[in-house]
């Protein structure tokens, strides 16, 4: 007989909770949630009895009534009478308008400044320094301040450029004028025949690509090198002046031309906004340039030599070995640098620069006094752009890392994990495989999609926030331009076009015209006459008024849907339109990287999709263009991808492109 | 065939013969870095072109025809019409260093900034006497800048500083009840005790006490700061304030507990992604909201609040960079000897993960110093504010270059100066080759 002792049966403590490291974690997160469970509700209760006291409610509606301000710069079209909606949007294109100009010049100067910080020439890397030094450890407010202040308070006033012995004059053949209200340079004029000379600079650009591909092959399997640089420049700018010319110059420029107190035609770049990109450019140019130089010096020397020692030319070793190793540590605090450019351009408030700052979390925020929302609306609108760039850095790192043969989707779900049976290409990407990973096959159909995202995204964008944010005010004031109801029954009796002629051409025209193509727009031509028929059926004839007309305007709205604006939306068909929008956007930086996460992009969206279709988001309102690429392509892509995914390799779309190995 | 002669062979060592003169000395200096190519030679001929263009008339405007005693700018351009009108930062001098503070009330802000480079010494040098006697003075030094500048009573000040000694208090009695784990219980609960204190007992200890023996200073009220003085307070605020906060959020992102993680993750990857503008913002119109009912936070100690917030997120991150540059086996060793959390962050990870990220605390502070100027978008008055408000006094209106000269001076050799001092710590502190 073996004798067992059975151990003693260890009863539970309350001590344990914290000495026992079984117990501990959980019971410290369990003590932790309570306290920020406490904390938070102390907040909100504070928030809600504050604003209690205030009579205040928290709620977006306030964003579809008309913001009525002005905003100087507006790519695209704004009048005092649109909502805050749009203002908002404006002030948000605005932003990004300064942060990517901003971007590419601040690139521009930091490459040249890190570059000649570490040349030969010691004035020149002295000079360098000093610029570095002396602009990164000013504060950039300083420096946007002052350069508004020389280009307002020194540049010559536009009237200055006036008469025979003007004190100041235009720059560049008579082409470009920096006046203190800013600088106009010429603006193109796309004449007839014009799109064959954009489509030959297309053609010429996708036929580099393809001709550099082809020449790396040829090399590769020859030896032999070709002028690849002057053929790919022959191929992108020869073709499309060659075209140019055939086609009889179509593009032609608009010249600024001094008229009354002011410049007429051009591009008008506002003194605001060219002081805020040049400051912001300069101040970032530093730190960029300080990036490029540890990049470049992070190399070690014996990279170099070893080009040397290979027969490489400088210029070779430089651009075949060198940057390559330098880029790969260059580009992400160059994209943080970026990140920064775009959060600092907020400061345009300062020089009054309508940007989302200036719109949504200015003038809005006074006259609404909506401060928790606009608040909200700006955080989240920054947010969102930051969130998107580092997803963009982060896909990079994984791209540009060393490839080892570990998984790139790494820990996690992924759907890619489904197919973990098959093989071919698929499995190469999903493993990383260095010599797999330039299969043409799969990055043609990338692209494909990439393309088809971009066109997804800007036109879901459009259609939730410009097109969409339409008041209903908008809708009456329209109807009520008409003058009568005669006028809209002859209008829905002989087509709207006759309408126009039956009122007062001289005064009317313009006006007509406009409110016919906002209607035809935004209903269809049917639709209209139905309504309206039904409408004077029903016996509201005789003297029109105004208050008529509103009626009108009324029974519209409810029998058409009026595309209403996305803060009218349920809370629902909201979060369905902004899940399609954050999952498109995914799909379509991945897409771009060649992760292989895109897969579990696409498969979200797709589950959106249906989701936001059984919110009810109508699809069927949007225009028909948007709606055949959102539905009918969108349905089919987002098949195809996961489709193409299960099957692997074997459909191989992009033969052509094929790797030929001999 | 033998005896064929082999033509040469050197029967000693040729005498060293000197570099060709091209190649050494001032020619050679020259040759080397300034003219080694036609590219470099056309590069240097513009650069000296352009030095020779700028410099001597630079120093023509702010030395030769400077004018330093004006009361307005006509009167500045007729004494010279080409020259810097530095009168206006005379005439203003003052406000530029402490916005609209009571004049015979300066002696204040002086002797905060005298005991700040006291209470900095101990802080920033070791080998200095008394050096733990000095530290406890310098983490006391906040408190007492405080009461310096708002003035107020001294007994709310000292029921404030009270606050941290009941903390301490618990601390101690906890961990000594809770062995092992103490410290995160003691350190929860301290903070808990603090807060209670804070909202509970400071008011009527402090009433009482000043009921009884009346001491204080005249208070000042905050929108009469403004100036450097300004930059300076939200400056150091932040900067303090923020590492210590930036340690705790650094250790809680790397934690293994996912709660505590995901809260530092979303803190972090939040306040990183919005501007600090929206951050001042909220400090202006929202955060009141969150604060019980009839209670009116100043408006400077909102701003410090969410600069704070806003610099502890990118300290935050720079320690982690920290954390994670050191190697595994550094936790390894610390758990291997049997040391808890706490010591083993505290003696072991801690030293050298804030070694590590030196350079880049510096450079996080220097962003801080420089994004102070922010706060002109709320309606402070720090000295970019004071540019504007001058720069619209019909007497010294016209004047551009002078105020951002000055104003760039000014935090140019802060940040520089700071930056040279990240690389002297640096230097002291490379032991490790």
């Amino acid at each position: 007989m073996s004798v067992t002792t059975v151990p003693p049966k260890e009863s539970f403590r309350i001590d344990m909770l914290w000495n026992d490291s079984r117990y501990r974690s959980s019971f410290l997160q369990i003590v932790a949630l309570f306290v920020t469970l406490i904390v938070v509700l102390y907040l909100i209760n504070n928030v809600s009895q504050n604003l209690a006291a205030l009579g205040k409610e928290l709620g977006f509606s306030f964003m579809t009534t008309p913001a009525s301000y002005d905003i100087n710069q507006r790519p695209i079209e704004y009048t005092s009478r649109d909502s805050h909606a749009r203002a908002s949007v404006i002030g948000m294109m605005n932003t990004l308008i300064v942060a990517v100009l901003g971007c590419l010049l601040a690139t521009v100067i930091g490459v040249l400044a890190g570059v000649a910080r570490l040349s030969k020439n010691w004035i020149i890397r002295q000079l360098m320094t000093v610029y570095i030094e002396v602009v990164r450890n000013i504060p950039v407010l300083i420096q946007i301040l002052l350069v508004a202040a020389v280009i307002n308070e020194t540049l010559p006033k536009p009237a200055d450029f006036r008469g025979e012995d003007a004190v100041a004059s235009m720059w560049f053949w008579e082409s470009v004028a920096a006046t203190n209200r800013g600088v106009y340079i010429p603006a193109p004029i796309l004449g007839e025949g014009s799109f064959l000379v954009i489509a030959a600079l297309i053609i010429g650009i996708i036929a580099a690509v393809v001709f550099g591909r082809w020449a790396v092959r040829r090399q590769q399997m020859t030896g032999e090198i070709l002028p690849v640089f002057p053929i790919k420049l022959a191929l992108i700018f020869l073709t499309p002046i060659l075209v140019y010319f055939i086609a009889g110059q179509p593009i032609g420029l608009d010249y600024p031309a001094l008229k009354g107190f002011n410049f007429q035609g051009g591009v008008h770049l506002r003194d605001s906004y060219v002081a805020l990109t040049l400051a912001l450019a300069i101040y970032t140019g530093a730190f960029i340039a300080e990036n490029v130089r540890a990049g470049i010096q992070a190399v070690s020397k014996g990279q170099t030599e070893a080009a040397y020692a290979l027969g490489l030319q400088p210029g070779r070793t430089m651009s075949l070995v060198i940057l390559p190793q330098a880029l790969r540590i260059i580009i992400p605090p160059m994209i943080s640098q970026y990140l920064n450019l775009t959060k600092n351009s907020s400061l345009a408030l300062l020089v009054g620069y309508m940007d989302a700052t200036g719109t949504l979390g200015g003038i809005t925020l006074n006259q609404t006094g909506k401060e928790f929302e606009t608040i909200f609306l700006l955080m989240a609108f920054y947010l969102s752009v930051s969130l998107s760039i580092s997803a963009v850095m982060n896909l990079y790192n994984e791209n540009a890392k060393l490839v080892e043969r570990t998984s790139v989707v790494g820990g996690g779900f992924s759907f890619l994990n489904f197919f973990d049976g098959m093989n071919g290409q698929w499995e190469m990407l999903k493993k990383g495989d260095a010599q797999m990973r330039p299969t043409y096959g799969i990055r043609g159909i990338l692209n494909l999609f990439v393309l088809f995202y971009l066109i997804t995204w800007v036109l879901v964008l459009n259609f939730v926030f410009v097109e969409a944010a339409i008041t209903v005010q908008d809708y009456a004031g329209i109807l009520t331009k008409f003058g009568s109801l005669d006028t809209i029954k002859l209008a829905l009796s002989d087509g709207l076009t006759q309408a126009f002629t039956a009122l007062d051409p001289a005064k009317n025209a313009d006006k007509g015209a406009e409110a016919a193509q906002t209607l035809l727009t935004r209903f269809s031509e049917t639709d209209v006459r139905t309504v309206m028929q039904q409408y004077i059926d029903s016996g509201a004839d005789g003297d029109v008024t105004q208050g008529t007309a509103l009626a009108a305007a009324g029974a519209v709205q409810d029998q058409i849907y009026l595309r209403d604006s996305y803060f009218r939306w349920s809370v629902f068909t909201q979060i369905a339109a902004l899940g399609m929008l954050i999952t498109a956007f995914g799909a379509l930086i991945t897409c771009i990287f060649k992760s292989p996460r895109f897969v579990d992009m696409a498969f979200l969206e797709l589950i959106v999709f249906v989701l936001a279709v059984l919110a009810g988001f109508q699809f069927s309102l949007i225009s028909p263009f948007s709606a055949v690429m959102i539905i009918g392509g969108g349905l089919i892509i987002r098949v195809a991808i996961i489709g193409y995914t299960i099957f692997g390799a074997q459909p191989n779309l992009t033969f052509f492109n094929r790797e030929r190995r001999a | 065939m033998s005896d064929k002669q082999i033509a040469f062979v050197a029967s000693g060592q040729i005498p060293e013969s000197p570099p060709p003169p091209s190649t050494t000395g001032v020619i050679g200096w020259l040759r080397e870095n300034l003219f080694s190519s036609i590219t470099n030679s056309i590069l240097t001929i513009l650069a000296i072109g352009l030095i020779v263009l700028m410099i001597p008339g630079i120093i023509q405007w702010a030395f030769v025809d400077g004018v330093w005693i004006a009361s307005s700018l006509k009167e500045c351009r007729e004494i010279n019409a080409h020259g810097a009108c530095w009168a206006v930062i005379v005439e203003r001098f003052d406000q530029f260093i402490y916005g609209f503070y009571p004049s015979d009330e300066r002696w204040r802000p002086n002797l905060a900034f005298i005991l700040l480079l006291v209470a900095l010494v101990p802080a920033l040098f070791d080998n200095v006497p008394y050096r733990g006697a000095g530290l406890m003075f310098s983490a006391s030094y906040p408190i007492i800048a405080y009461w310096l500048i708002w003035g107020g009573s001294f007994w709310g000040i000292v029921a404030f500083a009270a606050a941290f000694v009941v903390a301490y208090g618990v601390f101690q009695a906890v961990s000594k009840i809770f062995e092992g784990e103490g410290a995160t219980i003691g350190l929860i609960l301290g903070l808990v005790a603090a807060v209670v204190w804070m909202l509970v007992a400071i008011d009527p200890v402090a009433d009482t006490i000043h009921d009884a023996i009346p001491l204080g200073l005249e208070p000042v009220a905050s929108n009469k700061l403004g100036g450097f003085l300004l930059a300076t307070i939200i400056g150091i605020a932040g900067i303090v304030l923020s590492l210590p906060i930036g340690i705790v959020l650094a250790l809680g992102r790397r934690s293994s507990m996912p709660y505590i993680q995901t809260v530092c993750i979303v803190f972090i990857e939040f306040i990183r992604g919005v501007p600090l503008i929206t951050l001042l913002f909220v400090a202006n119109v929202v955060l009141n909201y969150f604060f019980p009912p009839g209670s009116n936070l100043d408006l400077i100690l909102r701003v410090v609040i969410m600069v704070t917030l806003f610099s502890s997120a990118y300290m935050a991150e720079v320690i982690r960079g920290g954390l994670a540059a050191l190697p595994q086996g550094q936790y390894e060793a610390a758990d291997s000897l049997g040391l808890d959390y706490w010591k083993s962050m505290r003696l072991i990870i801690m030293p050298q993960a804030l070694k590590i990220s030196i350079p880049n605390i510096v450079s996080s502070f220097i962003g801080l110093f420089k994004d102070t100027t922010l706060v002109v978008v709320i309606g402070l008055l720090d000295p970019v504010g004071l540019i504007g408000t001058t720069r619209a006094d019909s007497a010294w209106n016209g004047i551009i270059w002078e105020f951002y000269v000055f104003v760039g001076l000014f935090f140019f050799v802060v940040c520089f100066g700071m930056s040279r001092y990240s690389m002297y710590l640096e230097r002291k502190l490379k032991t490790d080759r």
